[in-house]
């Protein structure tokens, strides 16, 4: 979780602050590192120096030393080693003859029981203790060979004398090494640190002078997502970012053309769409004034046709054969069914012309009142009726009142020949939406004529089941006038399942 | 050419083979080993080596050796040869189980039992020019070792007396005691009429009492004579010191003698010298050399500027 932060914080920094944060870090480690390395080298060749400086000091001492073990007599050594004591560096000097017998010693300052490496045959041995140096070497009546002009006559003629004569010590301390080291290390940290903060300065201000137009690019295209179509200013700095600068600048004035002539062109398209749609609504307004009074006038004639033939019926039944009577009543029966589709034609009619009070209303109750009435219609029928409670819609009630009627009205048609009738009203959630479901265990239908099932006057079973075929269209129609929709799917003979939408309370 | 000729052809043919034989036969094989070394070495050893060839009825063959060559390699080198000539210092690894005569050249030899030719001087010749130089001096003082240079202080008795002078003899064993030795010598010297010869014997330590001697032998007028012209260069009064080439003839000469067993063993001094003089030296001493004594002197300190 902390990392997902970090790394959110992270994406959200400009490019200047993600260099900053590499280039300063790395910088200061750098110049850490590379003050560390050159500090240790330079210690190294200080102590390298030191090393050699012993090591002559300690044949310088040897080669003063031979006349001294020669006769074994320490007045020859005491000039010597005064001025090699000098050196405060020089903890303790020790001529030593062959029979380890102590010529001279001198020690500086306090003494320490130093273990000397033994004399090698031939120059000098040197050991590193903790705080010392210390060096021994042999001392022979041999000279080493020098530039000599009589080489190589002076070897073979010289003394061949090469006898030991005893050996020299000598102590040197490591106090100039510290001090070396830490002036070393304090300035070398130092400047390195001080390079860095300059190289780091220099960094920064190059990594500023291509990342500023980089931000005011960026604030521009933010502000143009943003819906601000501010004239692009075009960054001064490096050749490339101006030339980025130059081409957004050039698709800006692109896009505003083009979004302006899209504009024109919606503006036009609009104009269109208002001229077609009051068109379309004056022929439809015309079609209904013409269905409603057609249905109206229909209506007239067809009373006359039921009212007629009932009274041919009743007044001169008993003269008329059964054929004749079988007509007559068959007939009535035709105007009834025709009468019907008027009404519905009409019910359909009023739902599309009627202005709706759009207002919360309890579906779950709306349900079970549609269910007492039908119940009271049907006291014969036992439907097992069951509803959510509390599905609560914002709708308009007398338009949701028919809707449910005929939804609820269909399941008790349709499960009239199930021995247990079973009809069901609840609510799903699909996603993110809220479908209502009515289902029933009744006849179903065929999917195959699925997309018919929600136009006007479709029916998709016989004469066993008493229709119109408008209720449907009917409820698709109140159900698109509040902004929902309707589906469903069945199976013949294992019920049906309606689904439709509406706006939530 | 005729067939009459032919036997003609033929006889002098046979007789130049047969000369060839002969001389091929009386011929001694030598082979010399030197040491490794850069030039300067190298070309001293040359010189040597080119002086043994002028050594008559010799066949020469030389080689540089070192640490890095195996004692097999060297014998299977040798074995032609029926002399091997160790020149300088060699390792002993290789010169120590050769099946002939071994014989040292160009080195001190200070080793009784060492057979060869010693680069320290004849004594005869050595006191023979300390007699011509400084006629005054009756006693010579020598400080050595017996088992490096006893068999050179037995000449040196020898010749000494032949020139009516009286050898003093200080056998030492360390270098301390001959530093000592010369110590108590030193007092009991007298002016003019005592010398002090040194020869190339390391019990002496020259690099530390060659300053000490030429300051003690000058406040005391005392003669320093040795085997070395770099000796007289800082301040001896004469040394005698090898020529080279002729001791290279010397060497071979030996190396013969060696080969047919001829000869004794043990260490010869170098007979064939050259000579450097110091006048200032002989100048303090009182010692005048004239023009015809100075041409006999290789060498004459201190050098005239160049």
């Amino acid at each position: 979780m902390k990392s997902m932060l970090m790394a959110e914080r992270l994406a959200r920094l400009s490019v200047r602050k993600w260099l900053a944060m590499a280039i300063v870090p790395i910088t200061l480690l750098g110049a850490l590192a590379i003050g560390l390395a050159t500090a240790m080298l330079s210690t190294q060749e200080v102590a390298l120096y030191h090393v050699n400086a012993g090591t002559q000091m300690t044949t310088t001492l040897a080669q003063h030393s031979d006349l001294a073990l020669l006769y074994e007599s320490s007045a020859g050594i005491a000039e010597t080693a005064a001025s090699l004591l000098d050196n405060p560096l020089v903890r303790q000097i020790r001529v030593i003859d062959r029979h380890d017998k102590v010529l001279f010693e001198k020690t500086n300052g306090e003494a320490h029981a130093w273990t000397y490496p033994p004399a090698p045959e031939e120059g000098v041995a040197s050991a590193e203790l903790d705080d010392f140096w210390v060096f021994a070497r042999q001392v022979r009546t041999s000279r080493p060979a020098a530039n000599d002009p009589w080489l190589p006559e002076a070897a073979l003629l010289g003394s061949g004398s090469n006898e030991v004569l005893g050996k020299v010590q000598l102590v040197l301390s490591k106090d100039a090494l510290f001090k070396a080291r830490r002036s070393i290390f304090f300035g070398n940290v130092v400047t390195s640190f001080a390079f860095s903060l300059l190289a780091m300065f220099v960094i920064l201000a190059i990594v500023r002078s291509f990342s500023r137009p980089l931000e005011t690019l960026a604030e521009t295209m933010h502000e143009m997502r943003a819906g601000v179509w501010a004239e692009p200013v075009v960054p001064v700095g490096p050749r490339e970012i101006r030339e980025i600068g130059e081409s957004y600048k050039s698709l800006m004035a692109v896009l505003r053309q083009r979004e302006e002539q899209l504009r024109d062109f919606n503006q036009d398209l609009e104009e269109r769409i208002r001229e077609r749609t009051q068109a379309l609504e004056a022929a439809n307004k015309e079609l209904e004034a013409f269905s409603y009074s057609a249905s109206h006038d229909l209506r007239a004639p067809l009373r006359a046709i039921d009212g007629f033939g009932k009274a041919l019926l009743e007044d001169f039944g008993a003269s008329l054969d059964p054929t004749a009577q079988s007509y007559l009543q068959r007939m009535c029966e035709a105007a009834r069914r025709m009468s019907d589709l008027i009404d519905n034609l009409l019910k359909l009619s009023r739902v599309t012309r009627y202005e709706m009070q759009v207002g919360t209303i309890d579906m779950s109750e709306m349900a079970a009142a549609v269910v007492a009435q039908l119940r009271e219609q049907y006291p014969q029928r036992n439907v097992d009726f069951r509803a959510s409670p509390g599905m609560q819609v914002s709708a308009d009630p007398n338009l949701l009142r028919i809707a449910l009627d005929n939804l609820i009205g269909n399941a008790w048609k349709y499960t009239g020949r199930v021995a247990r009738p079973e009809v069901v009203f609840e609510k799903l959630k699909q996603g993110q939406e809220t479908v209502y479901l009515l289902r029933d265990n009744g006849a179903g239908f065929d999917m195959r004529f699925a997309d018919k099932l929600f136009g006007a006057f479709q029916r998709l079973h016989g004469k066993e089941f008493e229709g119109t075929g408008i209720g449907l269209a009917i409820v698709t129609r109140v159900l698109l006038r509040h902004g929902g929709r309707i589906w469903a799917d069945a199976e013949v003979d294992k019920g049906a399942r309606f689904y439709f939408t509406l706006p939530d309370a | 050419m005729s067939l009459g000729r032919r036997p003609l052809a033929f006889l002098v043919v046979a007789i130049s083979l047969a000369t060839l034989t002969w001389a091929a036969r009386a011929e001694t094989r030598i082979g010399v080993l030197y040491p490794e070394s850069a030039a300067p070495y190298l070309k001293l050893y040359q010189t040597i080596i080119s002086g043994m060839a002028l050594a008559g009825d010799v066949q020469l063959r030389s080689r540089a050796v070192s640490d890095r060559d195996s004692a097999e390699d060297v014998r299977n080198w040798l074995m032609s040869s029926q002399v091997t000539v160790a020149l300088g210092e060699l390792p002993p690894a290789l010169t120590g189980s050769l099946a002939m005569p071994l014989v040292h050249g160009a080195g001190a030899l200070n080793d009784n039992s060492l057979s060869g030719v010693s680069l320290a001087a004849s004594p005869a010749q050595m006191f023979k020019r300390l007699r011509q130089i400084a006629p005054d001096v009756e006693r010579v003082f020598v400080v050595y070792r017996p088992q490096a240079t006893g068999w050179l202080i037995a000449a040196g008795k020898v010749a000494a007396r032949e020139q009516g002078l009286e050898l003093i003899i200080i056998a030492c064993d360390d270098v301390q005691q001959a530093s000592a030795a010369f110590g108590r010598m030193l007092p009991q010297t007298r002016p003019g009429k005592d010398a002090i010869w040194l020869t190339l014997d390391p019990v002496v330590p020259l690099n530390q009492l060659l300053p000490v001697l030429l300051r003690e032998s000058w406040d005391r007028n005392l003669i320093l004579f040795s085997n070395n012209p770099i000796d007289v260069a800082k301040g001896a009064l004469f040394a005698l010191y090898p020529d080279y080439p002729a001791m290279g003839k010397q060497l071979a000469e030996r190396a013969k003698k060696q080969a047919t067993k001829s000869a004794a063993t043990g260490p010869e001094a170098s007979e064939h010298l050259n000579a450097a003089v110091n006048t200032r030296t002989a100048a303090h001493l009182g010692i005048v050399l004239g023009e015809r004594q100075l041409q006999a002197f290789e060498r004459i300190f201190p050098e005239a500027p160049k």
